[in-house]
């Protein structure tokens, strides 16, 4: 059955806003859609520009493809990923390369725990006037941009993160009474870094629901290892084309909106969310270790993330296998293990891997 | 639905199909296994209890058992798989990433709500559906090699093979072992010791100087039989077959010797009853009365030596040539036997050259059988010349002496009458000789009573030994058991005998001899009837006025008991001493006298009486018990009694005999 875009739950306020603003985002997405006639070519197209920004990337990062391809998949699915990884493994690295492929505006913003919303949202500072006159003018923040790598949001306040979080959900910034839209492709990259936990803000659950994927970002290893100094300590610096603009970005990611999900495929997404629940899981480790499942945030995930994994395969639809693929990075923040969990040591990962296991791909 | 569609759809069914069947493969061992083990469960039980497990309920839970599978089975095949396996196994297969799955489920949607890339993503499934092959999915030869090596397997086959060695199995039903007779005495055959000493005895006797070199060898063996059999050294079968040796050798040569004894004896009377002076003594070699022969020899002798008359020349010579004719003929008649075996050595050597010279099948056939024909001819004089052999070697001093007294008469009657004492003394060691033959013949009735009494104590078995050993005790005046045993028994006795089987026709347990502790007994011991009906009359006992009379008179009765005809009680003892005690049918008056002390000993009737009470012995009881006994034999030798009865009789008064 074909997936159709939802509409998702707003306030009234909220909705006339984003009524405007999906008007107009929506002259783009159809003028995207309108513009390709054959899907299959389009289809091609797409896994050919996938495959162009795979290797401007690789030029610049050693390994990590199923890194890339989850920020991708997550830009794409217009949605944001959060990376967990030591530093110095490159997530910086990475997220500007693939700006500067994508020809995105990027911006960094470095966590810090005195850090303000201000400073991320942007401030409203006097200033003259053409008129000579005083006059209140908002400067953006680095949150005004199509792809923002927030590192270590972990640091920052639980204030500063709401910040960030709600300009993600929005994708618009309201200063005092006015609403800023944020511009589109929106895409922002937050980094955790998992060893220190002294003076960090730990995202709480229901932020970390608004991330598309969760990715690890691992040691590299020895041949990694040798590329990443071969590449980073030499004389030449290897240089990023531009492979995607904007608007074919955008055109990809309503290409994603077209892709159909068949009922087997979409009902295998929802028997993997509800495993995760202890409530309603026949596994026993779920209801041992499992505090809270996913959110149907995590279905969306799961069923957006295997359109992406398709169409970068070149396929037209979706296969269980694809949704098998994505659970890992689209259902582990989405999971929450109770205390027994943590004492034992349990991870998320491990109860996702369970219930793929044991999950049939058809169910009557 | 187009072709392609339809293509995907069909491929989907048989892959379908071939996943049912695998399910069901899957599962076949172990169902199999499920299945076996009941059914090893009612076989064996069914073994075990055949009265509870009958042929027919074990047939019901194997039938059970089998629908129980097949429906199993069956449900495993038409149990509905996952929806759309068929397809998802196409595409797990040929790793269509759910292609062709996902074109079915867009095939259901109509046409005109179709996506762009709904449409798209069938035809690319269409692209794939041609290069899908639903036998390579699921291979039923793989599923069934898995199947064969998986652990399911193994516990089938072991299930299998249970069930075939339980069907195999035999549970041997306690069958009732066939009651044979133990072979009663087997190695170490007990005798009784009274019996053992009676035949040392009787061999003892039979032990004299004077007897003949095969005589002593076969008393020697019946000694050493004797010893082995006291000594349990001897079953049952070697006894039996030494006693049979024993008895062969005795019949070797005893009656074939003892006729040609007689009829050379016979001959030699015909020649001197010629004479008249010899013809007395002719009639009595004739007639094999040897003690008249020597008789005869000896007057004869005298009478040439006495004689006032002196014997004119004519009649010595008709005399010498009487008595020469006595003394060559035999001699003659071995030569001539000699000539002839000769001869037939000689044919017979001739004969055995032609036959081996001999080429033609038939021709070599007759001579063979004329050579075997010769062989046993020459077998048969060769008998016949030992035989004669061994009567010319008995004969041989009395044909010399009688031809030396035919020499002697011509030249001096002295010489001639001595020689004739010579052949009188011949001729009474030939007596002597017979009464060895005599001795034979009481070897060998000694060995049949042997033979008898094993016999009868086989078929009594210990019960009888034990009788006897406690009769044996009380016979020598000793203490028995004073059980009575073997009182059941007591209908199986013969009379004079205790528990022999059963002769005749009398009564059962007539005549028997009750053991046990009864007023009047041997310490127990005491002669009774077998019906109970009290003791034996023992002959002169009891009677009124204890007149002694012996009830010798009475054995057998009047002959009118069951069976007819004059018996010996048919196996009644008591009809030995009568019915009843004796009475006197008259008009008599029962007058007690004490007896007195004559000075000739108790009465009989005393004597028994002390008999029964102190054992068998003491010189009164000898005394009656040798009246008893000459009676008894002079009876058997003047009756006719049946050999069987005789050994009875005989049994009864070596039972009784006196002991020292």
């Amino acid at each position: 059955m074909a997936d159709k875009p939802k509409k998702s739950d707003r306030t009234k306020a909220e909705s006339e806003k984003s009524e405007r603003a999906k008007a107009e985002s929506e002259d783009v997405e159809t003028s995207a859609r309108e513009a390709p006639q054959n899907f299959k070519e389009e289809v091609l197209r797409f896994q050919r520009s996938l495959g162009e920004l795979r290797e401007e990337v690789a030029k610049v990062i050693v390994g990590n493809r199923e890194v890339i391809d989850g920020v991708v998949t997550c830009m794409l699915a217009g949605s944001h990923a959060l990376l967990e990884g030591v530093p110095g493994l490159g997530k910086t690295m990475l997220v500007r390369t693939m700006a500067d492929a994508l020809s995105l505006e990027f911006s960094r913003i470095q966590f810090t725990p005195d850090m303000m919303p201000a400073d991320i949202l942007g401030t409203t500072v006097i200033e003259d006037t053409p008129n000579g006159q005083k006059g209140l003018t908002f400067r953006k923040g680095p949150i005004f941009a199509n792809i923002v790598l927030a590192d270590e949001i972990n640091r920052a306040t639980p204030k500063t993160q709401s910040a960030l979080l709600e300009a993600m959900q929005e994708q618009r910034v309201t200063i005092s009474t006015t609403t800023y839209e944020l511009d589109k492709p929106f895409f922002v990259l937050a980094t955790q870094n998992p060893l220190e936990s002294e003076g960090t803000y730990p995202l709480p659950e229901a932020q970390l629901d608004r991330f598309f994927f969760k990715l690890h970002v691992g040691f590299p290893g020895r041949e990694e290892l040798h590329g990443i100094l071969n590449r980073t300590t030499g004389t030449q610096t290897p240089k990023v084309e531009r492979v995607l603009d904007k608007e074919r970005i955008l055109g990809m990611q309503a290409l994603v909106r077209e892709v159909p999900v068949a009922h087997h495929v979409q009902d295998y997404a929802v028997r993997l969310l509800q495993s995760t629940h202890p409530q309603t899981s026949t596994l026993d480790m779920v209801r041992r270790f499992v505090k809270f499942g996913a959110s149907p945030r995590g279905a969306q995930a799961l069923l957006l993330a295997a359109k992406i994994r398709a169409l970068f395969e070149g396929r037209f639809a979706p296969g269980v296998d694809d949704v098998r693929e994505s659970a890992l990075p689209a259902l582990r923040h989405r999971v929450l293990l109770n205390f027994e969990g943590e004492a034992e040591g349990v991870r998320t990962d491990d109860v996702l891997r369970t219930i793929l296991k044991g999950l049939p791909e058809t169910a009557k | 639905m187009n072709d392609t569609q339809a293509r995907i759809q069909r491929a989907a069914f048989f892959v379908e199909v071939r996943l049912r069947l695998a399910r069901v493969v899957r599962i076949l061992p172990i169902a199999i296994a499920l299945v076996v083990l009941p059914t090893i469960l009612a076989l064996g039980a069914h073994k075990i209890w055949p009265e509870l497990f009958t042929k027919e309920r074990t047939i019901v839970i194997f039938v059970a058992e089998g629908a129980l599978l097949g429906v199993g089975l069956l449900l495993r095949l038409l149990w509905p798989l996952a929806p759309k396996a068929g397809t998802i196994a196409l595409d797990r297969h040929y790793r269509l990433h759910d292609r062709l799955t996902n074109a079915v489920a867009f095939s259901q949607i109509p046409p005109a709500q179709r996506t762009e890339l709904m449409q798209a993503a069938i035809d690319d499934a269409q692209a794939h559906a041609k290069l899908v092959k639903p036998r390579k999915v699921a291979p039923l030869y793989t599923v069934v090699g898995a199947t064969l090596a998986s652990p399911e397997t193994v516990v089938a086959a072991l299930a299998i093979g249970g069930l075939a060695a339980v069907a195999l199995l035999e549970i041997g039903t306690p069958r009732e072992e066939a009651v044979v007779a133990p072979p009663e005495l087997k190695a170490g055959l007990a005798m009784e010791k009274d019996d053992l000493d009676l035949f040392k005895d009787a061999a003892k006797a039979l032990d004299r100087p004077n007897q003949s070199p095969e005589m002593k060898a076969a008393i020697e063996r019946f000694n050493r039989l004797i010893e082995d059999l006291a000594a349990k050294r001897l079953d049952r079968a070697e006894a039996f077959r030494q006693m049979e040796d024993i008895e062969r050798d005795l019949n070797k040569n005893l009656d074939a010797d003892q006729d040609l004894l007689k009829k050379e004896l016979n001959e030699t009377g015909k020649d001197l009853s010629q004479n008249d002076l010899t013809k007395e003594l002719a009639e009595a070699l004739k007639k094999n009365d040897l003690a008249k022969a020597i008789e005869k020899m000896k007057a004869l002798s005298e009478e040439l030596k006495r004689s006032k008359k002196p014997l004119d020349k004519a009649a010595k010579e008709r005399l010498a040539a009487a008595l020469k004719a006595a003394g060559e003929r035999r001699k003659e008649a071995m030569e001539k036997l000699d000539e002839k075996r000769a001869s037939l050595k000689q044919s017979l050597l001739r004969r055995e050259s032609e036959v081996a010279a001999e080429t033609n099948p038939q021709s070599k056939a007759e001579k063979q059988r004329l050579l075997d024909q010769d062989k046993r001819e020459l077998k048969r004089l060769d008998d016949q010349a030992e035989r004669d052999q061994r009567i010319q070697r008995e004969l041989s001093k009395l044909d010399q002496d009688l031809a030396k007294a035919a020499a002697d008469l011509m030249k001096d009657l002295d010489l001639a009458s001595q020689d004739l004492e010579q052949a009188a003394e011949d001729i009474n060691r030939m007596q002597e000789e017979q009464m060895s033959d005599k001795d034979k013949e009481e070897l060998k009735q000694r060995l049949e009573e042997l033979r008898e009494i094993l016999r009868q104590q086989g078929q009594g078995g210990k019960k009888r030994l034990s009788r006897m050993k406690n009769f044996s005790k009380r016979a020598h005046g000793k203490k028995g058991s004073g059980k009575k045993s073997g009182g059941g028994d007591l209908k199986r006795d013969q009379p004079g005998q205790e528990g022999e089987g059963e002769e005749g026709e009398g009564e059962e347990g007539e005549g028997q001899e009750g053991e046990g502790d009864q007023p009047g007994g041997m310490g127990g011991l005491e002669l009774k009837r077998g019906n109970g009906s009290g003791g034996i009359p023992i002959p002169g006992a009891g009677q009124p006025g204890g007149n002694g009379q012996p009830g010798g008179d009475q054995p057998g009765g009047d002959g009118s008991e069951p069976g007819g005809g004059k018996s010996w009680g048919h196996g009644a003892g008591p009809k030995i001493a009568g019915d009843k005690s004796t009475e006197i049918k008259s008009d008599t008056t029962e007058v007690h006298q004490d007896g007195f002390d004559t000075g000739q000993g108790s009465s009989n009737s005393k004597s028994i009486m002390v008999a029964a009470e102190k054992g068998f012995q003491g010189d009164d009881y000898k005394r009656v018990f040798t009246d008893y006994r000459t009676r008894a034999e002079d009876d058997m030798n003047q009756e006719e009694v049946p050999d069987g009865y005789r050994f009875y009789v005989k049994r009864y008064f070596q039972l009784i005999r006196p002991r020292d």
